[in-house]
């Protein structure tokens, strides 16, 4: 009868061990699921609110400047957040080929964050020859493309 | 048996609710967030489709240097003059508020339907082109005479 009531209590122990092993791995679990969708909320809701516009006018011949061999863009920020201007946020391609970072330079017009409403010069030292280009901004998640003629 | 079923039981039960307590809250705040996000988008998607210039006029007065710069608001949406970029010949003029008026008057920062903006700035050489963005990205562009 004792020896009954003894492995009773040792299936019993097992049992809630083993179970609470499995609920402790679930929350555990969970709460990596519930991190995530917070940061993958963020993300999200960053990449809605981001939209920007390219405002340089083709008509006027200033986009490519043959004497420096440097292509301006003028990028409107017409999303609902403030901007970053860094190398990581904001990329550029000539007619379809990757600027590095080291060849092109984002400047706030008027200076502090690139805000909702701001204005940034992008200068981008590539040379091109006579002919229609394309470039094309990428900030985020958002991308805008401009056609010119040198 | 009967007594380390029930535990167990007991157990996962208690995993289950701590769990479904700490995704709720994340799957809410989610949602609200893109949600939150998207009327955003919807609302600034919709002050552009409302957003409209009228065709823009600009002068050069060689004699005083100054070049003048009109566009009407033709839109339904009231634009702030603060956020309007003025482009002469495709370089970005900076404009300060003491050289935009507002249907003549100074000093506004709105810029109503039906209005007409008029920019005014000093420049030593005459240009051919200018183009006005207004806050969404709308633009108008055109020739000087």
């Amino acid at each position: 009868m004792a020896s009954g009531s003894v492995s009773e209590l040792i299936v019993f122990i097992a049992a809630v061990s083993v179970a609470a092993g499995v609920s402790g791995a679930m929350v555990t679990t969970v709460g990596g699921i519930t991190n995530s969708l917070d940061d993958r909320g963020e993300s999200v809701s960053a990449a809605i609110e981001t939209d920007v516009e390219i405002i340089s006018d083709p008509g006027s011949g200033a986009v490519y400047d043959s004497a420096n061999t440097e292509v301006t863009l003028l990028i409107k920020n017409t999303g609902g957040r403030t901007l970053p201007t860094d190398d990581t946020s904001v990329e550029i391609l000539v007619d379809g080929r990757y600027v590095a970072p080291s060849a092109y330079t984002v400047t706030t017009l008027g200076g502090g964050a690139w805000r909702d409403g701001a204005v940034v010069r992008v200068t981008v030292d590539r040379s091109l020859g006579a002919g229609d280009h394309r470039a094309t901004v990428i900030v985020q998640s958002d991308r805008e493309t401009i056609g010119f003629r040198v | 048996m009967g007594f380390s079923v029930s535990g167990a039981t007991v157990v996962i039960s208690v995993g289950l609710l701590v769990s479904a307590a700490t995704l709720y809250p994340a799957l809410d705040r989610y949602s609200e967030r893109r949600l939150e996000a998207v009327d955003g988008e919807h609302e600034r998607a919709l002050d552009r489709q409302n957003t409209a210039l009228g065709a823009a006029n600009a002068t050069y007065n060689a004699s005083t240097d100054r070049l003048v710069v009109t566009a009407e608001n033709t839109g339904t949406t009231t634009l702030d003059v603060d956020r309007v970029d003025l482009l002469v010949d495709g370089r970005y003029r900076t404009v300060s508020a003491a050289s935009v008026t507002v249907d003549g008057g100074a000093g506004t920062a709105t810029w109503l339907p039906g209005e007409r903006l008029r920019i005014e700035i000093t420049r030593s050489t005459a240009p051919s082109r200018v183009k006005i963005v207004a806050g969404p990205g709308v633009a108008v562009a055109t020739e000087v005479r």
